[in-house]
């Protein structure tokens, strides 16, 4: 004959009632799976928003009237664009007054690449004036880059001296760079001349439609501006803009106001999936302590039957007590494997729905995520059952027999 | 321990989810390949997808069959089905087709991470009754044992004539 012990009666309690075990687990795993997903979700987003900050480096970025969310677009999530405007401004502009550096960028959008058979956001730079992408290109190539290689970021396919073709010509990967979770991650980098004379021999070329009296063999795509220290940088953008908007056309993306408009967005995402979370567990936990509640009316007879057999107040207490853990313990167990497996799998995908540069936290910061959230999911199920465990206390066994006779 | 019968629900979902991820929910690459001859060709996805839809298909029957099946011995057969199935199709998007390589691809993104999930579910639900109904059977060869002991070959009443004895 088997021996009765309380786990033994917790097991069966659970297993009998399999619906209502169920429906708490469900509660608890949709809790710690949300909390999980949202912590994990928005740490990514605030790294990639923080690091593309640190990256970019340049204070404004000036483009053809009409691109300032097309060079956006490009420099946040890699989408390929091609613009064109005057080189002469960017020789101009380091002539005025609070300019520290000044440097040119081309941007091509290829028809298509080897490497994956969609198109490619390409980036000339200039190697002799570039501030923005060279300071941390040099951890992954400490030299020129020669005429036939190409840098390429961390999510382009191939790996170091393997060959791209691009525009029909064959070009050699020299580096790759490490993740930086925006549009630079998908991008190939190569010498601003190359890249022009590259687009100009391609199939592209005879039909490159360039705005009137653009010289052929002069052209860029954004002019990046970095301030001199201690200058009001919306006053040097509006003086330039003043002095050249006119003359080549252009337009402005202010980084600071760019990186703000990102971090307004990502503290609006954050907070809502908190709010969001902390609703879930405030109903969870209500669900829960009714449900206990209504459980503990339902199995009077049953725990004064345990009182006369000779269990005590605080054994029928452990008892519900641990019934409350073990569904907590699976619901926010499955809620956290759940919600780990969904943000390691689609994690990309994530980052491009949510149309934001995106980083995914270090395998640490998971797990503390992890961690927190089936703490928090483990205490649901025991908090909420506080209340009927008070009335567990108050039950006669002698009153609830007698009833019964 | 309870019989998981409405596992069988689960893994017909899942089966018509992987069924429907790369065409519907997560669509595999649309760009078709230009080859030397001047032809196109569709990308290796394509295939991954097409090879889900069968996998799935055969998640989703075996799921509605293991709903209609009682007896714990069809049901531990059955639930092997769709436990090879949603190896199959974790093993076709991942290694033996795969996706296309670029980590920006839809097929990556999207379809590759969808079918490995619903894939690992549809094991995991089919482990699930194939354990339950493990269980069931041994509880049940136990039964019919400790049956067989009582009664003896003859059954109950040739025991008690002592016609054994």
């Amino acid at each position: 004959m088997k021996k009765l012990t309380s786990w033994a009666l917790i097991r069966q309690n659970l297993s009998r009632k399999p619906v209502r075990t169920g429906i708490l687990a469900v509660i608890v795993f949709l809790f710690s799976f949300t909390l999980y997903c949202g912590t994990v979700i928005g740490q990514g987003l605030s790294q990639g928003t923080r690091t593309t900050a640190e990256r970019l480096g340049a204070d404004a970025l000036f483009v053809p009237y009409g691109y300032d969310a097309k060079v956006q677009s490009s420099l946040l999530r890699g989408e390929p664009s091609s613009f064109y405007m005057d080189r002469r401004f960017s020789e101009e502009v380091r002539q005025e007054k609070g300019v520290e550096k000044v440097t040119a960028q081309l941007f091509i959008a290829t028809l298509k690449a080897s490497c994956c058979t969609l198109p490619v956001q390409l980036i000339g730079i200039d190697p002799e004036t570039d501030f923005v992408v060279r300071p941390w290109m040099a951890s992954a190539i400490d030299r020129p880059m020669r005429d036939d290689e190409v840098v390429v970021g961390s999510k382009i396919v191939g790996q170091v001296g393997d060959t791209l073709t691009l525009f029909g010509k064959e070009l050699t990967i020299a580096a790759r760079l490490e993740p930086t979770g925006m549009g630079f991650d998908t991008s190939v980098f190569l010498e601003i001349d190359r890249a022009r004379r590259l687009l100009l021999a391609s199939e592209l070329g005879p039909r490159l439609n360039l705005p009137a009296g653009l010289d052929r063999n002069a052209f860029v795509s954004s002019t990046l501006i970095k301030a001199a220290p201690a200058t009001d940088i919306k006053e040097l953008v509006n003086r330039i803009s003043q002095k050249y908007a006119a003359a080549y056309n252009l337009d402005f993306v202010v980084v600071a106001g760019m990186i703000t408009d990102m971090a307004a967005k990502l503290s609006f995402f954050s907070r809502c999936i908190h709010v969001f979370s902390g609703v879930l567990w405030v109903l969870g936990a209500l669900v829960m302590a009714l449900v206990f509640s209504a459980l503990i009316r339902e199995r009077k007879k049953e725990f004064a039957v345990l009182r006369i057999i000779g269990a005590s107040r605080s054994a029928l207490g452990r008892i519900v007590m641990r019934e409350a853990l073990l569904v907590s313990l699976s619901g926010a167990f499955a809620g956290v494997a759940a919600a780990m497996l969904v943000t390691t799998l689609f994690n990309a995908y994530i980052g491009a729905v949510l149309d934001a540069p995106s980083l995914e936290p270090g395998p640490l910061y998971r797990l503390a995520a992890a961690a927190g959230a089936l703490l928090l999911g483990l205490m649901t199920g025991p908090l909420a059952c506080l209340p009927a465990m008070r009335k567990l206390g108050r039950i006669d066994a002698y009153i609830i027999m007698r009833e019964e006779l | 321990m309870k019989d998981f019968s409405w596992g069988g629900l689960i893994v017909a979902v899942l089966g018509l989810l992987i069924m429907a991820s790369p065409a519907y929910f997560f669509p595999v690459c649309e760009t078709m390949i230009s080859t030397a001859a001047g032809g196109s060709a569709p990308m290796k996805c394509f295939w991954t997808g097409r090879a889900a839809l069968g996998g799935g298909g055969m998640i989703a029957v075996s799921g509605f069959l293991l709903l209609l099946a009682k007896h714990p011995g069809v049901r531990l057969g059955l639930a092997f089905l769709p436990l090879c199935a949603g190896l199959l199709v974790i093993l076709t998007s991942n290694l033996l087709i795969g996706v296309c390589p670029g980590a920006m691809m839809p097929c990556r993104m999207g379809t590759l991470p969808a079918l490995s999930f619903f894939g690992f579910l549809a094991v995991l639900a089919s482990g699930c009754i194939a354990v339950s109904a493990g269980r069931r059977m041994a509880a049940l060869g136990g039964a019919i044992r400790r049956a067989g002991e009582k009664s003896g070959p003859y059954g109950e009443k040739g025991a008690e004539n002592g016609e054994r004895a």
